[in-house]
């Protein structure tokens, strides 16, 4: 039984359009004409309890629409959707204690008052037993490592300080699931790379299934396993990131300097060559020819003074794949 | 219940420490005074110069007056995160949190503000309460003092409802949203008008609307005497429930409205 | 100069426009105007007719002068809020005039322009929907309550030359306001409170003429009696012509001291702010 389930789950706003020129200002001031978007069109998809999901998609592809309807704040007008055997918006109180939400952009620590009273507070809102949440919260402390920051108003916080506060106090009552829209939208290396480490492992140690909304592909890559595509409000793709990257970048390429510029030759396997002077390019399909038989192939028959298996981009591979799928 | 309590309390002590912390605190507080005696300024000024107005003194306007300002102080002390609610909240998308906590709205709302340089408004008026009962020659008896509280407390319920309308029509317009001035600071200021003389609709919407008349003018009448039946001055209490429980109808409507558009 | 002043009249334009979208917020703004001026004029007639020490015209106000005054104020009130800008207040909070400085415009003008065009909109449309109320009671026979003609042709030709010079006033006051708010770190307290003694001084709570005889030689001498005061006693013909010119000179003469000290607080406020760097 799957922890979370969406069935058919559609969504349409109503959005306002301005009219331009002089004459449409003063005509707009009378009359005002709406567009209806979808944003959301028959999505279904199933999540099992400790998975780490990915939700990718260009801006306004229903990313954050589909958050806020797994979260319960948004009513979607038609489908079905079930999250630990309730419906999140019918039932808001019972499904939010279990719940946990990041918005990358949005803090819900109280601004003017110390990062530990905030932390407190959400003890109270959350009817956290006092013993547990002690507990709890210097086990999140140590590991994020925050302890010299609790006593600093959260406005004097730098973005790094305060994203790690945020995840901390989303995961103080202990919820099942946790939403995270965009986390590390504005963060340096190291925040980065800490905060990955620190969900990976409340994942794997305390089985916390995590939905990540993000633009940043190292994230994905570094977390999940699963990747779903969004794109104008239907689900484009759902499946391990391994199978998203075969689909839409098949191909690999190898890098390689010769001693002596030597004219082409056809290496087994390849599917493209590109010499210039000593430098060589060479794509392959690694379905078909994995790299090492390539990278034999070529010191074979190449004097090969250097040479790099070059790592997918998957930012462009993205962006291929949003071009294709007419994004 | 008691758990949603205790956590507003939390809410205010925590707003109040980190207002005080605010160097301009005890300047806001001399701010609140000023408008507070600005305010009536008009209407003393008028007595000065006019006497009255056949039986009504000054110190009976002031009374009926400082009850609705006292009350509008109350609700504007302790539930104004409903009238900062359009502006702040809902603005800036922070209400969509609320709803992402597993804690009644009403109370997260209500504790989202308070700031303690309101309090002076209602200080003020208790002290002007005081003065005028006692100019006009009332006892302070226990029977005087229960209609008195039940006043305050059903105008408190009352102007609480005013702004908790307010929020609920804000999750559909906020830039239309002015005229709801006419209910918080213009309607204490109806009062100023010897209620004799006032035209009978503005006595039918502040009495059978939004009772404003109810948890001032007739709670007065009744300690002061003035020829108002004697049940008339214990109506404020119902009053307010009743015009507070309209307003929730209003605000659940909203925050429905709100969970199926979105921000 | 040139440039400023076409820079100027252009934001002007565009400000206009993006307040015309606002209708439903201008309609509501002009409900309560309508509301508070019909509670001000009831009080002013229950007063006047049933008061105790009645009499019919109390240092040259009358009762339909009375009303007419009082709509009035609701009208000129739309000159005296904001009492800083909106936009220039965020700039001045959070730092921004370094980017100000930038620009190759007189500073002074610029945001003269600036609050000059935020307060035309309100004025015009919330300030005219409340007149035109008014007048639709007086039209419709309430014209007691209602708000009445001008005195004279004449009258109502120097009343419209002091409305303009009160607009320019106001924004001339509102320019001095904003000039001591640079670069204040102590929050916004004291500048409400003196937009609301400006508006209580300018009659808006209370015909001047109606406060006490001792305080009414200051009351018409003080600036703020060129918001309303001025103009309405022009309006409802309640001065003489020749002490009509005379406010009207006052006026200017307030609205040039405001401009001077305007601006020369603010460049000494803005060579402090580029000295610490903003």
């Amino acid at each position: 039984m799957a922890q979370i389930s969406l069935n058919e789950i559609s969504k349409t706003f109503k959005v306002e359009e301005r009219l331009e020129g002089k004459l449409g200002i003063i005509r707009g001031a009378l009359v005002r004409k709406t567009k209806e978007i979808k944003a959301l069109d028959s999505i279904s998809f199933e999540i099992n309890e400790g998975e780490l999901v990915g939700y990718i998609g260009p801006n306004g592809a229903g990313k954050s629409t589909t958050v806020k309807v797994m979260s319960g704040i948004l009513t979607p007008e038609s489908g079905r959707c079930e999250i630990m055997g309730r419906t999140p918006w019918k039932d808001r109180l019972n499904h939010v204690s279990q719940i946990g939400v990041v918005f990358g952009q949005r803090s819900q620590l109280w601004w003017d008052v110390p990062v530990n009273d905030s932390f407190d507070l959400l003890k109270d809102i959350y009817d956290i037993p006092a013993n547990r949440h002690k507990e709890r919260l210097n086990q999140l402390v140590d590991t994020m490592n925050i302890g010299t920051l609790l006593k600093t108003p959260v406005r004097q916080l730098s973005l790094g300080q305060r994203m790690c506060c945020e995840v901390v106090a989303a995961l103080l009552h202990n919820p099942k699931i946790l939403f995270l829209d965009e986390p590390t939208i504005g963060l340096d290396a190291v925040s980065k790379l800490a905060l990955r480490e620190f969900l990976k492992n409340e994942n794997k140690q305390n089985g916390v299934t995590m939905i990540l909304t993000t633009h940043d592909m190292d994230d994905i890559e570094a977390l999940c396993d699963r990747v779903m595509v969004i794109g104008h409000g239907k689900l484009l793709f759902n499946g391990k990131l391994d199978g998203l990257k075969r689909q839409f970048s098949p191909l690999r390429c190898i890098h390689a300097i010769t001693e002596n510029p030597i004219g082409e030759t056809s290496i087994f396997g390849a599917v493209k060559i590109d010499v210039i002077d000593r430098e060589w390019t060479v794509w392959f399909d690694p379905v078909k020819t994995p790299a090492h038989k390539i990278v034999a192939e070529m010191a074979e028959k190449l004097p090969l003074v250097d040479i790099t298996i070059v790592e997918r981009d998957i930012d462009e591979m993205i962006a291929a794949m949003y071009r294709e799928m007419d994004l | 219940m008691f758990k949603d309590l205790k956590l507003y309390c939390k809410y205010i002590k925590m707003h109040i420490l980190s207002g005080l912390e605010y160097k301009g605190w005890w300047m806001m507080c001399i701010q609140t005074i000023f408008i507070v005696i600005t305010d009536p300024i008009a209407a003393v000024l008028m007595f000065s110069r006019f006497g009255g107005v056949g039986v009504w003194t000054m110190e009976r306007i002031l009374l009926i007056y400082s009850l609705a300002v006292t009350s509008f102080g109350l609700a504007e002390s302790f539930c104004r995160g409903f009238d900062y609610f359009p502006w702040k909240m809902i603005q800036s998308g922070d209400f969509d949190r609320l709803l992402l906590r597993p804690r009644s709205l009403f109370i997260q709302v209500a504790g989202s503000y308070f700031h303690i340089h309101r309090l002076p408004r209602v200080l003020t008026g208790i002290c002007v309460i005081i003065w005028a009962v006692y100019r006009l020659h009332i006892p302070f008896s226990i029977l005087n003092l229960t209609i008195l509280l039940l006043a305050l407390i059903g105008g408190f319920l009352t102007y609480t409802g005013v702004f908790v309308m307010t929020s609920g029509i804000a999750f559909f317009t906020v830039k239309g949203l002015d005229w709801i001035y006419i209910f918080t600071n213009a309607s204490y200021n109806v009062t100023r008008c010897p209620i004799d003389y006032l035209p009978k609709i503005l006595w039918g919407v502040f009495t059978f609307f939004m009772p404003m008349f109810v948890i001032s003018y007739y709670p007065a009448a009744a300690i002061c005497g003035w020829g108002e039946p004697l049940i008339t001055g214990f109506l404020a209490l119902p009053a307010g429930i009743a015009f507070l429980g309209f307003s929730l109808i209003i605000w659940r409507i909203g925050v429905r409205h709100y969970k199926s558009t979105g921000s | 100069m040139r440039r400023t002043l076409k820079a100027g009249l252009s934001l002007f334009r565009i400000r206009a426009i993006e307040g015309l979208q606002y209708r439903l917020a201008a309609l509501s703004g002009a409900t309560v105007s309508t509301f508070w001026a019909l509670i001000e004029a009831v009080i002013l007639v229950v007063f006047f007719k049933y008061g105790n020490n009645t009499a019919g015209s109390i240092n040259g106000l009358n009762l339909s002068q009375g009303v007419s005054y009082i709509w009035l104020g609701e009208l000129m009130v739309m000159l005296q809020i904001p009492g800083i800008d909106g936009d220039l207040m965020v700039k001045i909070t959070s730092g921004d005039i370094g980017i100000e400085l930038c620009r190759p415009l007189d500073l002074y003008w610029h945001w003269f322009s600036r609050s000059a065009a935020g307060k035309v909109n309100a004025f015009i449309i919330r300030g005219g929907m409340v007149i035109a109320c008014g007048s639709a009671l007086t039209l419709f026979g309430a014209d007691h309550i209602g708000f009445g003609l001008p005195h004279s042709p004449v009258n109502f030709g120097l009343f419209l030359i002091s409305v303009f010079s009160a607009f320019l006033f106001s924004t001339a006051y509102s320019m001095f306001v904003t000039a001591i708010r640079v670069g204040v770190a102590w929050g916004d307290g004291p500048m409400y409170l003196i937009t609301v003694a400006g508006t209580v001084l300018s009659g808006g709570y209370l015909p001047l003429q109606l406060w006490p005889d001792s305080m009414q030689t200051f009351l018409r001498i003080q600036p703020f009696a060129s918001y309303l005061d001025t103009p309405a006693r022009l309006y409802i013909g309640s001065v003489t012509l020749k002490n009509g010119l005379l406010m009207l000179l006052l006026q200017v003469a307030w609205i040039a001291a405001f401009v001077f000290f305007g601006r020369m607080i603010m460049k000494h406020k803005l060579k402090a702010v580029v000295v610490q760097g903003g």
